[in-house]
């Protein structure tokens, strides 16, 4: 059964809180059982039925009170407590890499040992040292240098800086 | 005119020696003109390799930096100097770090990695 009575459906639902509980246990009734004014029709030709007396025709009423309750109903949602459109206020700060904000510097040997592998001196990737893509850059750019301009060795990693803090994740085999 | 650095790396030699060979450079600077700001020593240590330069091997050197203002036309005259002295091992000539400043990087964002997962094939 459809429910299309060529308005919005929410008359129904006011009609049903409105309208007095006939049978007293919380059922409710649809309007093809009720006649133009109000009273139980049970009779199994209620849809096809005309003669109803005083009022017009059987649909015509009915769809009339269904539009007054429709007009009604639409003024009853205010834009008050409708919610605002705005930026997430929990936002989290991004997050940032350790070397976020700070310089790198082809000098300072023991922080650009600490991105290379001990035992072959290859410069870790993005995916172990876990730095952002500028710092990342920077970084392996510094340890070229200082390859080049001999201040730091390239097959391995100076054994001074050994026993560093671990920056990368990375695990050796022992 | 734009500061840089130039990163020396002496042989290992005797004190006098060693203050008669920084004379010569920074002379050599200033003769091209050059504005010499500042001299470090970084001490003398051993060489992360072997390094060989004018037909000889060495082990061991002395780190100095000097920064420096110079027009960037000397630059190149500068580096063909240092190169035929034979004092010095390894001359380098980089613009300053200081001049570069730290930019405000203002975090990693998220990448959304189910999308790299099943990547559309790169087509040529």
């Amino acid at each position: 059964m459809t429910r299309n009575h060529g308005c919005c459906g929410r008359c129904l639902q006011r009609s049903r809180e409105e309208e007095v509980d006939v049978l007293g246990n919380g059922c409710y009734l649809p309007h093809r059982f009720r006649s133009s004014h109000g009273r139980l029709n049970f009779s199994k030709k209620t849809q096809g039925f005309r003669k109803l007396g005083k009022t017009g025709t059987f649909p015509e009423s009915l769809s009339m009170q269904w539009r007054r309750g429709c007009s009604q109903y639409k003024q009853v949602t205010s834009n008050e407590n409708l919610p605002v459109p705005m930026e997430n206020p929990y936002k989290e700060p991004l997050k940032k890499c350790i070397l976020c904000g700070k310089r790198v510097d082809y000098k300072n040997v023991q922080l650009l040992s600490q991105f290379i592998s001990p035992y072959t001196g290859c410069i870790h990737g993005r995916h172990i040292t876990g730095l952002c893509g500028k710092k990342q850059k920077e970084v392996s750019k510094a340890i070229k240098r200082a390859q080049i301009m001999g201040f730091m060795p390239v097959t391995y990693k100076d054994p001074a800086y050994l026993k560093d803090p671990k920056v990368c994740n990375i695990k050796y085999r022992e | 005119m734009p500061r840089y650095e130039l990163a020396l790396i002496l042989k290992a030699m005797q004190r006098p020696e060693t203050a008669a060979a920084l004379k010569r450079t920074i002379e050599a600077l200033m003769d091209r003109g050059a504005i010499v700001r500042n001299l470090e020593n970084l001490g003398e240590r051993a060489l992360p390799y072997k390094i060989s330069a004018h037909s000889q091997q060495h082990w061991r050197g002395g780190y100095f930096l000097v920064d420096f203002y110079a027009p960037p036309t000397a630059v190149e005259s500068i580096l063909d100097h240092l190169s035929r002295d034979i004092d010095v091992i390894r001359p380098n000539v980089v613009k300053h770090p200081l001049t570069q400043e730290v930019k405000q990087c203002k975090g990693m964002f998220p990448v959304p990695l189910e999308e790299k997962l099943y990547a559309p094939k790169k087509r040529k």
